[in-house]
């Protein structure tokens, strides 16, 4: 192994995470060669400082916090009044889905379905303007139907 | 004991027993948690603000906790994760500063008051002093190699372990350590020697 690749494997070393062939050349490598035994030993000396460092205080109630927290949340007007509104919201949307449809139907009558609705207006329209009286009822409708496609 | 705990988790539903579980696990890796968390950011308030988050995450999602897997090192990763979203989002936005705040130039003429609360203040301050220069040579460092030196060298978690909160190989943490390192001493090491050459 040259000093590069010893180089980058020092830190593994240290740490103890290289296998025993990997171990064994490096550490004749360390004995033999000045320079990556002056490396090992500031990486030693920074691991070693890294490890002794001062642990910080915990100067606050962690889970006194976090229940504070959860506390907080539950009692929220929205989370106190969210399974309330939610069936609300479910049923205003249904309702407005029904007047969608119900309009929609009134407002385009093209289907067969919605005929006898517009039969029947036509036929107080014909009566009205005395359209021709000589026809029937059904005949007037027809009349209608085929004005109201070719006007 | 953790695993036991994790197992418990999945076979009871009662919310009451939840909470004692999750608490009981709290109480047992709070500490390592908050130095990871301090490392990380560098100054009590935001390493509380986020192990504060990092808990109310976990304990979100603690019903899908997989029964096996180490609290701590779930716990580990939401941090990590959480603090690299807070990072991005603290890149792109811009740095405010208070106009209270002293001269740059002038900073240096004002002397740094550090109160004794000790019985012995010149060794506490040697200490406080060591770790308040590895506290900004590890800000220096990029997140990454940051994570990886703290997680390996103060948290003393192997390499697996390492590699599965950090969610890459083994390959890529031993070249973040190596490098995370080697940055770390190019900056300490004028520090260190110094303070080796005056300690008798």
């Amino acid at each position: 192994m040259n000093c590069n690749l010893i180089q980058n494997l020092l830190s593994a070393y240290l740490d103890q995470e290289l296998n025993s062939e990997e171990r064994r050349e490096l550490r004749l490598h360390l004995l033999n060669c000045a320079e990556c035994y002056r490396q090992y030993e500031e990486l030693m000396f920074l691991k070693n400082n890294l490890e002794n460092l001062a642990p910080e205080n915990l100067s606050f109630d962690v889970m006194g916090n976090l229940k504070m927290r959860i506390n907080t949340e539950k009692h929220s007007l929205w989370h106190q009044f969210n399974h309330i509104f939610w069936p609300r919201r479910i049923g205003l949307v249904f309702v407005c889905l029904t007047v969608f449809v119900i309009s929609s139907f009134l407002l385009f009558p093209n289907r067969k379905s919605n005929l006898g609705l517009t039969a029947q207006t036509d036929h107080s329209n014909l009566n009205q303007t005395n359209f021709d009286q000589n026809l029937t009822i059904d005949q007037s409708v027809t009349v209608f139907h085929a004005s109201s496609v070719f006007p | 004991m953790f695993t036991f705990a994790a197992e418990k988790v999945a076979s009871n539903t009662t919310i009451q027993d939840r909470v004692a579980i999750f608490e009981s696990l709290v109480q047992t890796y709070e500490k390592p948690l908050f130095q990871f968390a301090y490392r990380l950011c560098g100054n009590h308030h935001e390493a509380q603000d986020l192990l504060q988050e990092a808990l109310y995450r976990a304990y979100k999602s603690f019903a899908k906790f997989e029964p096996g897997t180490a609290f701590d090192r779930w716990l580990y990763q939401i941090i990590h994760n959480l603090y690299i979203d807070h990072y991005r989002k603290k890149k792109h936005r811009p740095q405010i500063t208070s106009i209270d705040e002293p001269m740059m130039h002038l900073e240096n003429e004002k002397p740094l008051e550090i109160p004794d609360w000790t019985a012995n203040p010149e060794h506490e301050t040697v200490r406080f002093e060591l770790g308040e220069q590895i506290q900004k040579g590890l800000e220096e460092l990029p997140t990454e190699y940051r994570s990886a030196v703290i997680l390996c060298d103060i948290q003393g978690l192997s390499y697996e372990e390492i590699s599965q909160i950090l969610r890459c190989s083994i390959g890529t943490v031993r070249s973040r350590i190596h490098r995370g390192r080697k940055m770390l001493r190019r900056i300490l090491l004028p520090y260190l020697k110094g303070k080796e050459a005056h300690t008798p």
